[in-house]
C-alpha cells in the first residue's frame, strides 16, 4: 500500500472577490463596472504515488505550484478537485523559519515547534538536548530567538523536524540553508532517515541536491504536471529545459520524449567533458556551450543519435515505470478524499446525530424540572437564612371573630391603656378578609384585657360600617381600618379608607368616634380626592401635640406624611424615603407608633423584581425602620418573614401589621399573615423583652 | 474528541505560555496591569457617576464593579480573540493544526486575568459591606457562560477578521456603544417595562445582571434567566463553530 497517494489534484485560487479586495474597493469597482473575479489554478491535475522509502524531489521554475502542492499534501489546504490520501503522520517543514517567535528564547521556540509538529512533552524533554546539539546552538539556548542569524534559525528548525522519525517528511527549501558543514550534516541525516524507511518530499531549486537525495522527481510547470518518474532522468530534462532560452523552451510531451531529452543531455555532458580534456585552455560560457551542443545533437538523425548513445554508454535508466497519469478525466474517480464518507458511513452518522438530538431532548426534559426544583429550593433556602435571624412567627392566629362568623382578620391596629378604658385595657381595629372577599373588608372593633381573648364590648355590635350600598367587587369597597386614641376628647377614633371607582377613581377616609367604645357617632367623611392623583393607602394615624399626624402610601408607592389640626383640612404631603437592601423593594402598607425611640414604622413591602406568575404582594416580608425627627429614616431592616412550616397559618406572605409599645414598655407585634391555601389571620408575637 | 484534546494538549500549553510571555514581556508591572486597568476605569466611573446614579443605587461601588468586571472581560477577550487567527497566520499556513487553538489560548489568558480581577472584586465587596452568602457559588454559572460566550464571539470575529479587516474598527465602535447599552454605570429602574425587556436582549447585560443579583441582592435569578443566557451562548458558539468548520480550509487564501 502506498504511503502517499495524490490523485488528480487541482487547486484554485480566487482573486479579486469581495473578501479579497475589501468593501471600499468592491463598491468602487462595482460602480465602475469593473468588478470581476479571477480564478487562477495553481495546480492542475497532479497525480503521483509514493511508496515507503521513496524520496520525491519537486522541481519547477518559480510559480510552478510547488509550495501550493505541498500545502495540499500536508493537509493545510484542501484540494479544489481530487484527493490526497496519506497513510502515516506527516512532519511538514514549509518555509522553515516562519512560525517562530522572536521574543521567546531558543528553548521555548524549540518546544513550541515540537508541539506544532505533534510531539509530546515527554518526547521533547528527552530529545531536547539532542536537538540543540545537532543544531549546534547549545550556548544560545536561552537567548531570544530574534538574536540568532538566519542560518542558525534554519538549523534549529531542521534539527527539530529531522530528529524524529515521521512517516512522511516534507521539506520546502530546507537543505539549502546553513553553512557548508551543516549542509553536509543535514544531507547525511536525510539519507539516514531515508534508509530508515521514511518517505520524503523535497522542494529545492538545486538540481544537484535532488539528484543526490531523491529517487523520484515531479516536474511542475505553471501548475501543470510535466513529468513524474525517475529522478535522474527528469533532472536531466529539467536542466536542459533551464539551459534553453525562455522563448524556445518546451517541455517533453510523453515518456519517450522525456527519455530522449534525458539521453541527449547526458550525451552533451560527455561530449563536453571530452572536449574539455582535449582542449583544456578553452574558455567558453557554460550556457552557450550547452546551447551549442544541444543544437548540434538535435540536428542529428535518429540513427546517429542511437549510435552515439551506444558509443558513450548511455542507457535508459532502469526505471520502475510509474503509473501513467489518468487519461480520461471524465471517467476518473469523482473527487473524494479520505475525509469524505462512503454512503453507508453517512447513514451511520445520521443515526449518530439522531441519537445525539434524542439525548439532548432527554437531557432538557430532565434538566428543566430539576433546575426548577433546585431554584425553588434555593429560594426557600434564602428565606430560611433570613428567618434564622428573626424566625419566631406566632404558632396560630388569635381569634378575632368577625360579624360574618370567620376569624380571617387582616390589617390590625391595637391601642392600649394603663387603666382599663371602659372596662378594657386593649382595643383593636381590623377588617375581615376571608378569601380576599372585599365585601367583608369592613372596619371591626374588639376589646380585650390580655391581648389573647377579644370580644365585643357588651352593647356593641360589629361591623362598624356595613358593606357599601353600591358595593362592587374591587370597585366600591371599604378597606384599611386604623384606630387611634384622642387624649383631648378621651375618645377612640376609627378611620378607614373607602374606594369608589364606579365613576372616576375616588378615595375617601371615613371616621367614627366613640367615648365608650359602645356607642359610636355617625360616620364622617374626613378627606376625599382623586386616587389616580393621590391615594391614601393604609393610613397610619396618631393624635398628639394637638394635631393629627397621618402617614399613608401615595402614588408610586411613596410614603406621604400630612398633618391636620381638625382632621379635615390637611397640609400638603411631605414625602419620606425609606431605603431597603434591594432597590426592587417597594412600600405597600405601613403603620407608625411614637415611642421614646422616636417614630417606629413597620412596613409590608413587596419585591418588584419577582418573576411574573408570582403575585408580589402575596408573598411580602415585614420591614422595620425608625426616625427621631420623622424626616430621615434608617435603612429598613427585615422584621419578620413568612414561616417555613408546611402547615403553618402564615407560610406564604405577610401583610399590614402594627407594633404596640405597651404601657410597661414591652413591645408586641400584631401581624397579618397569609397561608399557602389563601386563608388569613392576625398573629401576635412579642413581650419578654422583644424589641423590633 | 478526547483523543484530539490529548493530541494537542502539549501544543495548547505551549501556545498559552507563549501568549503570556509575549504580552507581559518588558513590562515592569506585568500581570498587575490587567488588574489595574479595570480598577482605573472603576475609579473614574465612581468619581464621575456617583453624583448622578450613586445616590439612589445601593452599594454603588459594587454595582459599578460588577458591570466593569464583566464588561472588561468581554471586551478584552473578544478584541484580542479577533486578531488571534491573523496573528498566527505564519503558523497555520505552514503547519496543519486546528485553528481554534490560537483563539482558545488567548481566551485562557483573558480568563486568568478575569480570575485575578474577580479576587480584587471580592475584596472590594467586603469593603462595601456586602454580606457573602453561599450563593456566591452560583457565580460559576455566569462565569462559565461568559467564557463560552466570549469564545463564541471570538470565533466569529476572528473568522470575519480574516475576510474583512474593517471589522476591527467596527468592533471597537460597537463595544463602545455596548458599554453604554449594558447598564454598567446606571440602573434601568426608571425605564418602562418594555424598555426593561429590551435590555434582556443584550447578553452582556444578562451576565452583569446575574452578577449583581447574586452579589448585591443575594437572590438567584429565575430559571428562564438561566435559559436565556444559555440560549445566547449556544447561538453564538454554534455560529462560531460553524464558521470555523466552513472556512477551515479557506482562511489561508486571505491571510
Amino acid at each position: 500500500m502506498s504511503i502517499l497517494e495524490v490523485h488528480d489534484v487541482s487547486i484554485r485560487y480566487i482573486t479579486g472577490d469581495f473578501k479579497d479586495i475589501g468593501l471600499k474597493e468592491f463598491v468602487i469597482r462595482r460602480l465602475k463596472r469593473d468588478y470581476h473575479v479571477n480564478e487562477f489554478w495553481a495546480d492542475r491535475h497532479i497525480s503521483f504515488t509514493l511508496e515507503k522509502g521513496d524520496m520525491l524531489g519537486i522541481i519547477g521554475t518559480n510559480g510552478a505550484g510547488k509550495s501550493t502542492l505541498l500545502k495540499a499534501v500536508s493537509g493545510i489546504m484542501q484540494p479544489t478537485e481530487g484527493y490526497v490520501k496519506r497513510n502515516g503522520n506527516i512532519a511538514a517543514l514549509l518555509e522553515l523559519t516562519s512560525g517562530f517567535d522572536g521574543e521567546l528564547t531558543v528553548r521555548e521556540n524549540a518546544y513550541l515547534r515540537g508541539a506544532m509538529l505533534g510531539y509530546t512533552r515527554k518526547f521533547m524533554d528527552d530529545m531536547y538536548h539532542k536537538i540543540i546539539d545537532f543544531a549546534e546552538l547549545k550556548e544560545f539556548q536561552d537567548r531570544p530567538f530574534k538574536q540568532l542569524s538566519s542560518g542558525m534559525k534554519s538549523r534549529l528548525a531542521f534539527s527539530i523536524a529531522c530528529l524524529v522519525e515521521p512517516n512522511i517528511l516534507i521539506l520546502d527549501e530546507v537543505l539549502s540553508v546553513g553553512d557548508g558543514a551543516f549542509r553536509k550534516k543535514s544531507g547525511d541525516r536525510m539519507k539516514a532517515l531515508l534508509a530508515g524507511g521514511v518517505t520524503g518530499i523535497l522542494v529545492s531549486h538545486s538540481v544537484g541536491q535532488i539528484r543526490e537525495l531523491c529517487t523520484k522527481a515531479l516536474w511542475l510547470e505553471e501548475g501543470r504536471q510535466v513529468a513524474f518518474g525517475q529522478a535522474q532522468q527528469i533532472c536531466d530534462a529539467y536542466e536542459d529545459y533551464l539551459a534553453t532560452p525562455k522563448a524556445k523552451r518546451y517541455t517533453p510531451k510523453d515518456q519517450a520524449e522525456l527519455e530522449r531529452v534525458s539521453k541527449d543531455f547526458r550525451l552533451y555532458k560527455k561530449l563536453e567533458q571530452e572536449e574539455q580534456q582535449k582542449n583544456p585552455g578553452k574558455k567558453e560560457n557554460a550556457v552557450e556551450a550547452e546551447q551549442r551542443w544541444m543544437k548540434e545533437i538535435r540536428s542529428w538523425d535518429k540513427e546517429k543519435r542511437d549510435r552515439m548513445y551506444e558509443d558513450y554508454a548511455i542507457d535508459s535508466y532502469d526505471l520502475p515505470v510509474p503509473k501513467p497519469p489518468v487519461q480520461n478525466r471524465e471517467q476518473a474517480v469523482p473527487p473524494s478524499s479520505e475525509d469524505r464518507i462512503p454512503p453507508s458511513g453517512k447513514e451511520k452518522i445520521k443515526a449518530k446525530i439522531a441519537l445525539r438530538v434524542c439525548a439532548l431532548v432527554l437531557a432538557a426534559l430532565v434538566f428543566f424540572p430539576l433546575s426548577n426544583y433546585l431554584n425553588t429550593a434555593w429560594e426557600r433556602g434564602q428565606r430560611q437564612e433570613i428567618a434564622a435571624v428573626t424566625g419566631w412567627n406566632a404558632e396560630s392566629p388569635i381569634a378575632l371573630e368577625s360579624a360574618y362568623g370567620d376569624i380571617e382578620a387582616t390589617h390590625p391596629k391595637v391601642v392600649s391603656f394603663v387603666e382599663p378604658w371602659n372596662g378594657y385595657r386593649y382595643w383593636i381595629s381590623f377588617s375581615p378578609y376571608p378569601k380576599a372577599d372585599d365585601a367583608k373588608e369592613n372596619p371591626h372593633i374588639l376589646a380585650s384585657n390580655d391581648m389573647e381573648h377579644w370580644e365585643e364590648p357588651s352593647g356593641f355590635q360589629n361591623p362598624l360600617d356595613d358593606t357599601p350600598a353600591n358595593y362592587e367587587k374591587a370597585v366600591v369597597y371599604n378597606s384599611d381600618p386604623e384606630l387611634l386614641y384622642n387624649e383631648e376628647t378621651d375618645e377612640l377614633e376609627c378611620w378607614w379608607r373607602f374606594v369608589d371607582d364606579s365613576d372616576g377613581k375616588k378615595v375617601s377616609l371615613y371616621r367614627r368616634r366613640s367615648g365608650d367604645g359602645i356607642r359610636w357617632a355617625e360616620k364622617e367623611r374626613m378627606l376625599s380626592g382623586d386616587r389616580a392623583k393621590r391615594d391614601y393607602l393604609s393610613p397610619a394615624l396618631l393624635y398628639e401635640e394637638g394635631r393629627y399626624k397621618m402617614w399613608s402610601i401615595g402614588s408610586q408607592y411613596r410614603i406621604q406624611y400630612m398633618e391636620s389640626s381638625d382632621g379635615r383640612v390637611w397640609s400638603e404631603p411631605r414625602f419620606l424615603e425609606v431605603e431597603y437592601a434591594s432597590p426592587s423593594l417597594k412600600n405597600w402598607h405601613i403603620s407608625v407608633i411614637h415611642t421614646k425611640k422616636g417614630y417606629e414604622m413597620t412596613l409590608a413591602s413587596f419585591d418588584s423584581s419577582l418573576p411574573s406568575g408570582i403575585y408580589p404582594r402575596g408573598v411580602m416580608n415585614l420591614y422595620y425602620t425608625k426616625s427621631g425627627d420623622n424626616v430621615t429614616y434608617e435603612k429598613a431592616k427585615i422584621l419578620l418573614t413568612p414561616s417555613q412550616g408546611k402547615e403553618d397559618w402564615d407560610n406564604k406572605g405577610l401583610y399590614r401589621s402594627a407594633l404596640l409599645c405597651d404601657t410597661n414598655g414591652e413591645y408586641y407585634l400584631f401581624y397579618s399573615g397569609i397561608a399557602r391555601d389563601e386563608t388569613r389571620g392576625v398573629g401576635k408575637i412579642g413581650g419578654n423583652g422583644f424589641s423590633p | 474528541m478526547i483523543q484530539r484534546i490529548k493530541q494537542y494538549q502539549f501544543l495548547f500549553e505551549e501556545l498559552v505560555k507563549r501568549d503570556f510571555k509575549r504580552k507581559y514581556k518588558r513590562t515592569v508591572l506585568g500581570m498587575a496591569w490587567s488588574i489595574l486597568s479595570p480598577l482605573f476605569m472603576l475609579l473614574v466611573m465612581r468619581l464621575v457617576f456617583t453624583q448622578f446614579f450613586g445616590r439612589d443605587t445601593p452599594y454603588y461601588t459594587t454595582y459599578l464593579f460588577c458591570g466593569n468586571l464583566v464588561f472588561a472581560y468581554f471586551n478584552e477577550s473578544t478584541s484580542q480573540g479577533m486578531t488571534s487567527l491573523i496573528g498566527n497566520a505564519g503558523i497555520f499556513t505552514r503547519v496543519n493544526l486546528p485553528k481554534y487553538l490560537f483563539l482558545f489560548s488567548k481566551n485562557v489568558q483573558t480568563l486568568l486575568n478575569f480570575g485575578l480581577t474577580l479576587c480584587v472584586f471580592f475584596v472590594f465587596c467586603a469593603f462595601d459591606h456586602i454580606l457573602f452568602t453561599w450563593k456566591i457559588v452560583c457565580l460559576i454559572y455566569p462565569i462559565c457562560c461568559l467564557a463560552l460566550f466570549n469564545i463564541g464571539v471570538g470565533l466569529i470575529l476572528s473568522a470575519l477578521f480574516v475576510f474583512f479587516r474593517d471589522i476591527q474598527y467596527l468592533w471597537s465602535i460597537f463595544t463602545q456603544l455596548l458599554l453604554y447599552m449594558s447598564a454598567v454605570f446606571y440602573t434601568i429602574d426608571r425605564y418602562s417595562p418594555v424598555v426593561k425587556r429590551l435590555f434582556l436582549l443584550n447578553p452582556v447585560y444578562l451576565f452583569i445582571r446575574y452578577f449583581r443579583k447574586i452579589v448585591i441582592e443575594a437572590t438567584i435569578p429565575t430559571i428562564w434567566f438561566h435559559m436565556l443566557m444559555l440560549a445566547d451562548v449556544a447561538i453564538v458558539l454554534g455560529l462560531g463553530c460553524w464558521m470555523y468548520k466552513k472556512y477551515n480550509h479557506r482562511f489561508l487564501y486571505y491571510v
